[in-house]
């Protein structure tokens, strides 16, 4: 959806295209390259690389940007600024404040190192246990799916329930209600997964992923009927 | 008759610098971008031009 979004507003944009023409422009599916999306440990899409013409990596842009916010951030890395090292060094400045250890653990999840990442988020929640920035429960989810995809299913759930045993009524509420049901179904747990997306489509009828978790119920439920022990 | 005529010829030349109009229009539009399909051709490429590279990682989803 974003890669789309990338595709018809950022490179159609005349400014970004003349931008382009300082640059060699390539373009790889990373789901048919995946050697190459491997190599460079390319985890979220779309994630544009900049790369020096030896194929280095200066940094990455991930996610969808219009085109200014796109070629500042291009910018940015091609003269060494806002790079994840230029990052990293600043933290034993700035190792007690949450903002930037947000950001740090953030930057390390793009880059796929998940390990870096996780450590900063676990050290973000600590750093801000009443959560003053209102982003503890955003650091969770993150936590959350990182364990996802790393096939670690029991963190992942232990993260997610934290969402909604502590954060009950924030937004991030109902993604970590669903990230247990995706955790117990990568598990293999299909019975416990199907209980938690009806539960979801009964508690919350009228919202717009209802329908998605009474089609993962669904079938879920076809399933079992050919594994009645998952 | 004339007048006929020379109304013809003015609608002829109305129509055809709309037309030059409309060519002219389009002609400020960039090209697209020029993609390289492969890690290999885009090394190639960058070291022959001296220039770095933007490598977009997509999806189809």
């Amino acid at each position: 959806m974003w890669c789309k979004a990338l595709e018809e507003s950022t490179y159609v944009d005349p400014t970004f295209i003349k931008f382009s023409d300082r640059f060699t422009m390539a373009k790889l599916n990373a789901e048919v390259d995946t050697t190459t999306a491997a190599r460079y440990r390319v985890l979220g899409y779309p994630t544009v690389m900049v790369l020096n013409e030896n194929g280095e990596e200066l940094d990455r842009v991930v996610g969808y940007y219009r085109a200014p916010e796109f070629m500042s951030q291009v910018e940015d890395y091609l003269a060494g600024r806002n790079t994840l090292a230029s990052v990293v060094a600043e933290e034993p400045a700035k190792k007690n404040d949450p903002e930037f250890i947000y950001k740090l653990a953030d930057r390390f999840a793009d880059h796929g190192l998940f390990d870096d990442s996780r450590q900063r988020f676990l050290v973000f929640v600590t750093l801000d246990p009443k959560n003053k920035s209102g982003k503890v429960d955003d650091a969770y989810y993150r936590l959350a799916r990182m364990a996802r995809k790393e096939h670690d299913y029991a963190n992942d759930r232990k993260y997610a329930q934290i969402i909604l045993d502590r954060y009950p009524d924030s937004d991030m509420m109902k993604p970590a209600f669903l990230e247990v049901g995706q955790g117990f179904r990568k598990d293999g747990q299909l019975a416990k997964a199907r209980k938690i997306f009806l539960d979801y489509a009964k508690r919350f009828p009228d919202d717009e992923d209802a329908p998605w978790a009474r089609e993962q119920a669904d079938s879920l439920g076809a399933q079992l009927t050919t594994r009645p022990g998952a | 008759m004339n007048s006929r005529a020379g109304g013809w010829v003015a609608g002829a030349l109305a129509v055809s610098f709309f037309a030059i109009g409309c060519v002219q229009a389009k002609k400020p539009v960039p090209a697209g971008i020029v993609w390289n399909k492969t890690i290999d051709a885009a090394l190639a490429d960058a070291q022959a031009n001296h220039r770095p590279i933007l490598l977009d990682f997509y999806t189809d989803w």
